[in-house]
This record gives structure tokens, sequence and C-alpha cells, in this order.
């Protein structure tokens, strides 16, 4: 039994390491962070489902029970790395943490985020055109009594396969430990260019199920607008001291980064989106698909030269420009936490959190293509016989002129303060384990307007809004019985109130310190059983989950075709219910060779209708028919399949393992959109097929794929090689991604007509097969 | 020797700092040169395209290699005219049923453009020519999307387009979808009206001419001054009587004594 334990771990433990770096830091799946929702002390890292998993369904949209993404709950040296403003994770961050990841979070120590000893790695990947290099060293400071680990890393390249898509990442680290205390610095940047969502129109025209709109030939380069830049320095430093009976640890942490996001801005001219609506042949018979059918770019993709030649003609007013939607993060960090040895197998421990995040928002004008500086009024209000009111975004600067490199259309802050406390009590006898916790605490968020827009003059837009206060709270309670120490079943359940997110409080926080109404925390609550049990050659682990959220509300702020204006749709009163189970076996069929299976079977929907309120952006006026019941109860959330399942096989032998894995997804649907499934939307269904296109939900075929991994280790001269080999998608099959519904409705009975019918969905598909290549050398 | 083998390294480091914090610069580009359309000669002029089509009501289709040039003195700028705009040389105008949005921002007023007509249609509505693509028997848009050089080629020259002053009593079909100006025109309204819709004008001699203006045009709502008017306009029919359409309200002109003088 106990050697078997020994000889998985050894083999796991470069396999996690290396693969885990291969796939988790691409966009299309981030790395995978604590979500689970009833994280206990008792958890021991030994699911089987959850190691599988963790892996084998990047070929579909998955998190774990269906769970929010924003539910994850991230720490590293025991400062939490969740944003307060929104939810926002640094996945590069992350990604360089990642050789620290414990149970509790990514560690903070010198010597868990960079191993003692060198390694030089080189890989390449054929998904974004990877190559990239890797360097690190740990060891011991001479003469100084303490321990040094740096890191640097590199990776860049273009997609061969999708036009617009590169990626040029950095990263430096350096920790050091010295006594009871570490030191972490760690600088990232990065530029990304990504793909986007299309229609099932534009791929089958294309015949390419990877088109990527968001691009164009500037010259004889790919220029993409869809882009993501961003850079931090984010510092850790913290103190960890053990005496006798007790722990503390107290860290303090400072993050400052900036991201900007690019897009295309046009005012009084047509989009310059190559697949919008209107020049789809689908949408009007007039649109020829010859272009498409030819691969003409000029058609295809974004006209770059005919932008800057729209821009020449027009030299009082730009009609296009590339602009950058920027964030300034200043991100403070504060966390004690302690725990203490109690007589009699009691224990307890505590945590003390304070946080202060600031966001500072605006646009930046990244190139006038040509045009002339234009002055800051807002493009978008209508309200006028003009296009557009042209009402001053700032009346404090009035008439500015903005060129290059400026900052307009918006310039705001927000800030979020947060106090949590939490105190938990465990007690141990035999093979008992009981737990209970209680955490509390506060949030205090306020946006600062630093324009005063012409249209929400004085305090609505500009200067400091009022301190809105939440106060979240969390209990947790568990209980395991161990039979064994390889058998054992525990119950955990938990109930808590989640503060919102900045972003999901102010009726539109790019312009408006108005708040909406009725915003108030997150109800939470739910249960989870745990079995597992292992024998000698055999491993079975057996989860059953229950989740319940209450209270959320979600913002959308879109075009409304049926009052043809800009809204702002409030959804509040969202019930979500997840619930379902786990499985995870592992079979050692013999000392080289092992299976393992993992799968999950569950149901993530909307529990309860909703309600709506839809106003005009402009005005804030209730639209009519705005207020009204969204039709919610029984949606799925597509967060994940409803049917996930993995099976590999694994050959494991000194200097060798090779793993070949088949992995299904079943149960996947498009993301609803709550706008169609209020009467004012599917009312104007102008028969049953319309209104089955409005209020039924797209099931996507289920998904399957095929995995290789390989990974050979050279002993030479006291120094390791070694080479990786991970193809995934071995059968090269296009399958969707995941799918979203678009909020916008189009006439469907010409151009008299009142009747609408939603605008198809707009699809990613997963990546055909991809190479992963990784030589390290570590000395 | 121990300090030697960091020093060393940190020489390794050092150089990968370097390539690290450089970037590869995906994201950087230089100016770029603006779509350019290469010149071509007009073949056939707007009045012999007219008097090709004759007067018969049907749609022609042209079949021959025929190129048309001419400048371009209504647009879609003020959305009075919508997905279309005209062009006249000094032999007539058409009205080109384009179908492009916002189509001002390339077919901007003054500028001198070609068309490639073949495989397009010709019609007449309202009295003037009419260059489109047919569906369903009707004269409909050419495209929704713009591409260079697949019909059209707007060129780098410009010119100021100046109407013919003329009296209404001087209107002939023939010059219907020129850029024609009349003056001495006065609303027939006692009250205060706005621009939306069709507005009965008169000339000092009484004689009657209509303005019609979209609902969907940026100054349709505001209101007709009771002024004798100077007006720039293209000029359609509707039954027998004469209709002006005007671009924008610069196209109107209040007269005063010294103007009538």
């Amino acid at each position: 039994m106990l050697l078997f334990v020994v000889s998985w771990a050894a083999a796991q433990s470069p396999y996690e390491f290396f693969y885990n770096n291969a796939l988790a830091e691409d966009d299309a799946r981030p790395p995978d962070v604590d979500n689970e929702l009833f994280m206990s002390e008792l958890r021991d890292g030994g699911n089987v489902f959850e190691r599988l998993a963790e892996f084998n369904f990047s070929f579909a949209r998955w998190n774990r029970r269906g769970y929010e993404r924003w539910m994850a709950n991230e720490r590293w040296g025991g400062v939490n790395l969740d944003g307060l403003v929104s939810y926002s994770p640094d996945y590069q961050l992350y990604s360089v943490l990642r050789g620290a990841q414990g149970e509790d979070g990514f560690g903070g120590h010198a010597r868990s985020l960079v191993r003692e000893g060198g390694r030089v790695q080189a890989l390449a990947f054929n998904r974004k055109g990877q190559g990239g290099a890797r360097f690190s060293y740990g060891g011991e400071i001479p003469h100084r009594d303490a321990y040094l680990g740096i890191s640097l890393s590199h990776r860049a390249g273009r997609d061969p396969r999708i036009g617009g898509v590169f990626m040029d990442e950095s990263s430096m680290l350096g920790a050091v430990d010295k006594g009871d205390f570490s030191f972490a610095v760690a600088a990232l940047r990065s530029s990304n260019g990504l793909r986007n969502y299309a229609t099932e129109e534009v791929f089958g025209l294309t015949g390419d199920k990877y088109y990527n709109p968001s691009w164009g030939w500037w010259g004889d380069k790919q220029r993409s607008v869809r882009t993501v830049n961003r850079q931090s320095v984010n510092g850790l430093a913290m103190w960890s001291k053990s005496a006798g009976l007790f722990h503390h640890t107290i860290s303090a942490a400072i993050r400052v980064g900036r991201q900007g996001r690019g897009g295309l801005a046009w005012f009084d001219a047509a989009s310059p989106y190559p697949d919008y609506y209107r020049y789809m042949p689908d949408y009007e018979l007039v649109n020829s698909p010859d272009g498409w059918l030819t691969g003409d770019h000029r058609v295809t993709q974004i006209f770059w030269e005919q932008l800057v030649e729209q821009n020449l003609n027009r030299p009082e007013q730009a009609a296009y420009i590339v602009e950058k939607r920027m964030e300034d993060a200043v991100d403070i960090r504060f966390s004690a936490y302690g725990e203490a040895m109690l007589k009699d197998g009691w224990s307890m421990s505590y945590n003390i959190d304070i946080q202060r995040d600031t966001r500072t928002r605006y646009k930046r004008l990244s190139d006038l293509l040509g045009a002339k500086p234009f002055k800051d009024v807002d493009w978008h209000l209508q309200g006028d016989e003009t296009f557009g009111a042209q009402d001053m975004n700032n009346v404090r600067d009035p008439d500015r002129l903005v060129g290059e490199g400026d900052r307009f259309g918006y310039d705001y802050r927000l800030v979020t303060v947060a106090a949590d406390a939490g105190v938990a009590v465990e007690y141990r006898a035999g093979g008992l384990h009981l737990r209970g916790g209680l955490r509390t605490g506060s949030r205090h968020i306020r946006r600062h307007g630093k324009y005063e827009k012409e249209l929400f003059a004085g305090a609505l837009s500009h200067g400091k809004s009022r301190s809105y206060a939440f106060n979240p709270w969390d209990f947790d309670v568990s209980a395991r019985w161990n039979f064994s120490p390889r058998h054992f079943v525990d119950i955990a359940g938990k109930i808590a109130e989640s503060a919102p997110y900045a972003d999901n409080i102010f009726m539109n926080p790019d312009y408006s310190n108005v708040v909406i109404e009725g915003a108030k925390n997150i109800t939470m609550r739910g249960a989870e059983v745990n079995y597992r049990r292992f024998w000698e050659r055999f491993g079975v682990s057996f989860s059953v989950f229950w989740t319940a959220t209450r209270d959320e509300s979600a913002i959308y702020r879109y075009w409304d075709d049926i009052v043809e204006t800009y809204s702002d749709m409030i959804v509040n009163q969202i019930v979500k219910r997840y619930y379902g189970m786990e499985l995870g076996i592992d079979w050692e069929i013999s000392p080289r060779f092992s299976f393992l299976l993992g799968a999950a079977f569950g149901s993530y929907t909307y529990g309860t209708d909703a309600q709506a309120v839809i106003s005009d952006d402009a005005t804030r006026e209730v639209i009519p028919f705005g207020v009204g019941r969204v039709h919610l109860k029984g949606y799925r959330l597509a967060t994940a399949p409803e049917r996930v399942m993995t099976a590999e096989i694994k050959y494991d032998t000194w200097g060798w393992i090779a793993s070949l894995s088949a992995s299904y997804a079943g149960g996947r649907y498009v993301a609803a959109t709550p706008q169609r499934r209020m009467e004012r939307a599917y009312g104007l269904a102008g028969s049953h097929e319309a209104h089955r296109e409005f209020v039924e939900q797209e099931k996507l075929p289920d998904a399957f794929e095929l995995n290789l991994f390989i990974l050979r280790s050279l002993e030479v001269k006291n120094e390791r090689i070694t080479l990786t080999l991970a193809v995934d998608n071995l059968l090269g099959k296009s399958t969707i991604y995941h799918g979203y519904e678009q909020m916008r409705l189009a006439r469907s009975g010409g151009e008299m007509s009142d009747t609408k019918k939603p605008f198809p969905s707009k699809y990613l598909y997963n990546y055909g097969r991809t190479y992963y290549l990784s030589a390290i050398y570590t000395f | 020797m121990a300090e030697r083998t960091i020093y060393q390294r940190f020489i390794h480091f050092s150089l990968l700092l370097s390539v690290v914090l450089g970037g590869c610069g995906y994201d950087r580009f230089d100016d770029l040169q603006p779509a350019d359309n290469q010149y071509i000669e007009a073949n056939i002029d707007i009045g012999t395209l007219r008097t090709w089509y004759g007067s018969s009501d049907e749609i022609k289709h042209v079949y021959d290699d025929f190129i048309i040039a001419g400048w371009v003195t209504a647009e879609d700028k003020s959305d009075n005219f919508y997905r279309s705009f005209i062009i006249e040389d000094r032999t007539g105008a058409i009205e080109i049923r384009a179908g492009f949005y916002d189509l001002h921002t390339v077919f901007v007023r003054g500028r001198q453009v070609m068309i490639k007509i073949k495989n397009l249609d010709v019609d007449t509505y309202n009295g003037v020519l009419q260059l489109g693509r047919t569906r369903y028997d009707m004269l409909d848009y050419i495209a929704v999307r713009y591409i260079p050089g697949e019909f059209f080629l707007p060129q780098k020259n410009y010119r100021e387009m100046l109407p013919r002053e003329l009296a209404i009593s001087e209107l002939t079909d023939e010059i219907c979808g020129l850029l024609v100006r009349l003056s001495g025109l006065q609303s027939v309204d006692i009250e205060p009206v706005v621009w939306s819709g069709e507005r009965i004008f008169q000339d000092g001699d009484g004689n009657d001419i209509s303005v019609v203006t979209s609902p969907y045009a940026n100054f349709a709502n505001e209101t007709i001054p009771f002024e004798e008017l100077e007006i720039t306009a293209i000029l359609t029919k509707n039954a027998n009587r004469y209709v002006l359409k005007i671009r924008d309200l610069n196209d109107i002109k209040i007269q005063t004594n010294e103007m009538l003088l």
C-alpha cells in the first residue's frame, strides 16, 4: 500500500508540472483555480476526478460543478488574489506561481515558488505558433543564510492557423526566504491577439471553423483589433512563525498593473467588422456571398486601407479609430492567519483580511488611422437631428481635442475596501474530524468620476459617489469519519452571502454614479458528501453535491431593437441551482500500467424566473414594457456540460510516462440571454417557428477528444533532461467549444413589419490537433 | 567557487532578461497608405446612357463593359437620401442605388467616381435615371458593403459642383437628377411647418413646386422659414409636379433684399 503511494506521487510530480504548463496558459481555457464552493480543511487532494478533469476537458467550456468562475477563491502566500471590483483573475500570474500551488492556494515561500537547482526549458506549441524559453534557478545565497529563487520566461508566436491570433508573454519572478520572512516580486507583461466568436453562416461561407473576424491585413502584416496588453508588478512580503503548537502567518501584498483592451470605434460610418449582420447574405438578398466564397480579404477581414481612406475623406471628424479600454489597478492586501493546536484534539484558527482595490478606467486613443484629432463628444448618444447629440464627455474640459495617446470617453475610479475576519474550530478524535467556521466582514464600494458628462451633469457623473456597504459572511461545517487512513466519508455544508462586485452595482460605471435598485448580497447554500476508498491497487472516489444561489443581479448594456435605443437591462432575483455527482476510479493494472476514470453528471440551471427592468441608457426612464418577468426557470447555465467522462490509460516506468486519454462532454448548451425570455421580446415572434427561436435553448453537439502524452526523462552525468510531447485532439475534430445567444433582434417580415426574430448565435470552435513539445535541462 | 557560479548564472539571467523585456512587437504598426483606385477612362457619358435607356418603363440590363464617370452631388450625410448617392457629368445625372450605409464617408460630395456598370441595371424613378440591380422585377440596391474596385472606383479628384440656376418654368424632364437652384420660393403654408413630408412652395409668378423630405432626415423636424428662399436641390418629378430634394439645410438660403436685387 505504502509503496503504491510513493511511486504514484513520484510519477505525478513531473507529469503535472510539465503538462500543466503546456495547456493551462492558453486563453481559451484559463488555468483552473480552486472553485469548490465548499472547500474545507478536510480536503486531501486525492480526488481522481479532480486530477483528471484539470487537463482533459479543455476542448469544451467546463467549470467544475458548473460553478461560475467568480466563485473561485485563490490565494498567494495567504493573501487573497481575487479582485474586489470585478472578476478579473490574472492567469499569467497564476501560471508563474503554479509551481508553488498547494492546497491552500499558491505558496509564498521562495523555496516553493522556485525549486532548488537550475532549470532551462525550451518549448514549442503549434497553438498560437508559440516558441518559448523558461529559466529558473533556486539556491542558498552563500554566507547569507537565505534562499534565492529567480525565474524568467518568454513565449511568443503567431498562430499559423488562425489569423490575428498571437501571443507575446514574458515574466520575471524573484523570491527570497530569509529567516521567518519571505519576499517575492513577479513582474509580468503580455500582449495577446485573440479570436472572436462568429456565426455558423460565416463559418459556412469561409469553410473555416477557425475563422476570426477581428483582424485584417495592414500592408503585409496581420493587424488584430481584439488585443489585450497587460503589465503588472506583484509584490509579496510574508512572515511565518511556528512556535510550539502555534503557527502564524502575516502577509502584505501589492499589485500595480495596467491592462488595455483594443477595439475599433466608429462614428457616423458603417461598421468596419466584416461579419456585421447587415453584410451577411442571410440578412439581405442584395449581399453577395462571392467575396466570402472566394476568400477576398477585403470582404472577409477588416479592410484597414479602406478605413484609412475614409478617414482622409473626413478631415473634420474621424470615421474610424483604434481605441484601448484601459484599466489601471492598484491592489493592496494584508492578511493574518494563525492556528493553534489546543488540548484534547481541539484546534482553532483565525484569519483576517484587509484589502483595498482601485481600478482606474479610461479610454485611450491608440491610432487615429490618418484622421485629425477630434473633440471628445459622445459619439453614440442619440437625441437630436444629427447623428448623436454630441454632448461633451467632460464639460470640465470643453472642446478638448483628442490626439493619439490621450484619454477620452470616460475616466473614473472604482474603489472597494474590504475587511474580513474569520474563525474556525476543529476537533479530532480517533477517526472523527469535525470542523466549523464562521467568517464575516464588510465591503465598501464607491465610484469617483473624473469626467463630468454633459448628459449626467454634476454629481451624477462627477466626483465621489456615496459609499455603498455590504456585509458578506459565511458559515461552514464539515465532518469526516475515517474508517481507515485510506477509507473515509465526509460531509460538508455551507451557507454564505457574498458581496457583489462594484461593476455589478453601478448602472453604468463608465459614466454614471447611479447604482441599480436592489443591489444586495448573493446568498449561497449547499452541501456535499464525499466518499473515498483506496485498496492496494484500486481506488474510488465519489462525491455528491448540491448548491443554490439567489439574489444575484446581472446588468446588460445593449442596443434594444424593440425600442431602438441604447438600454440597460437589470435582471434581479436570479436563482441558480447546481447539483450532481462526480466519480473517480484509479486502478493500477500492473506496476507499469494504470487506468484512470473520471465522470461527472450534473444539472446546472436557473432555479426560478427572474425580474427585469430595462431603462433608456440616456434618459434613465424605463422603456415601454421594460418591467417584467424573465422566464428563465429551467434554462441551463451553460457553464459546464451536464455529462463529462474521461478515461486514461497510463504507462509509467522509470524514465518514461505515456498516457492516452479519451474524453467526452455531452449535455452542452448555448448560453441563454434573458432578454429573449421576456414577453416583450418573444411576443414579437411572427410564427411558431420564430417563437421557438426566441425561447428554446440550443443544444450543442456532444464533443469527444483523444489526447496523447509522452514524457521521457534522461539522466546525463547527474543532470536531467526531460522531453515532453503532448498531442491533443488526435483525431483533429472540430467541435464547438462554446456558444452564446446574441441580444440583437432582426425584423422578420420586411422593412414595415413589427415582427422580430433573434440574431443567430455565435460560436467558438475548439482547436484542431495541437502539438506541444518541451525539453527541460535540469542542473 | 560557489559565488562564481552564482555570478555566472546572473549573467545568463541578464541575457534572458533582455529577451523577456523586449516583446515581439506583434501589436506595433507603421502608418498605412490608404486604399487607392486605379484611374480608368469613362466610355459612356450619363446623357448617352439616358438616351440608351430611352423612355421605356422597363428595367434595362447592361451587358457591355460600360464605364461611367461623374461627380458626387448628393449623398446620405443628412439621411435625406438613403443608401444611395447621385453623380452628374456635363450631360446628365444618375442616382446610384449603392446600398451601402453611411456611404458619404466614401462618396464625398464633389468627389469624382468611376463606375463599372456591366451586369448592373438601369431604370428611372421620379424622373431620375437610376443604377442598381434587379430583384423581384424591381431595381434594388447593388450591395451592402463597399468593396473598392468591385463596381466603384472613387478617385482623388474633387470639384465643387455648381447648381444650374433655373426658374420653375424652365424645368424639364431631361434635367431630372441634376443639381438645380431656384430662388424666390416661399412656402404656401400659413402655419409654421417642418420640412418632413411634401411641402409646396411658390415662386413670384405663382408657379408651384414641391420639396420632399424624408422623416429620417436629420433636419426633418426643423421649421421652414416664412421668408423667400433660395433652394439648391436635386430635381425630381412626381406625377406632373416637379419635386426638389435638398441635401441638408445648407441648401436653404433666406433671401435678403440685396439678394433679390
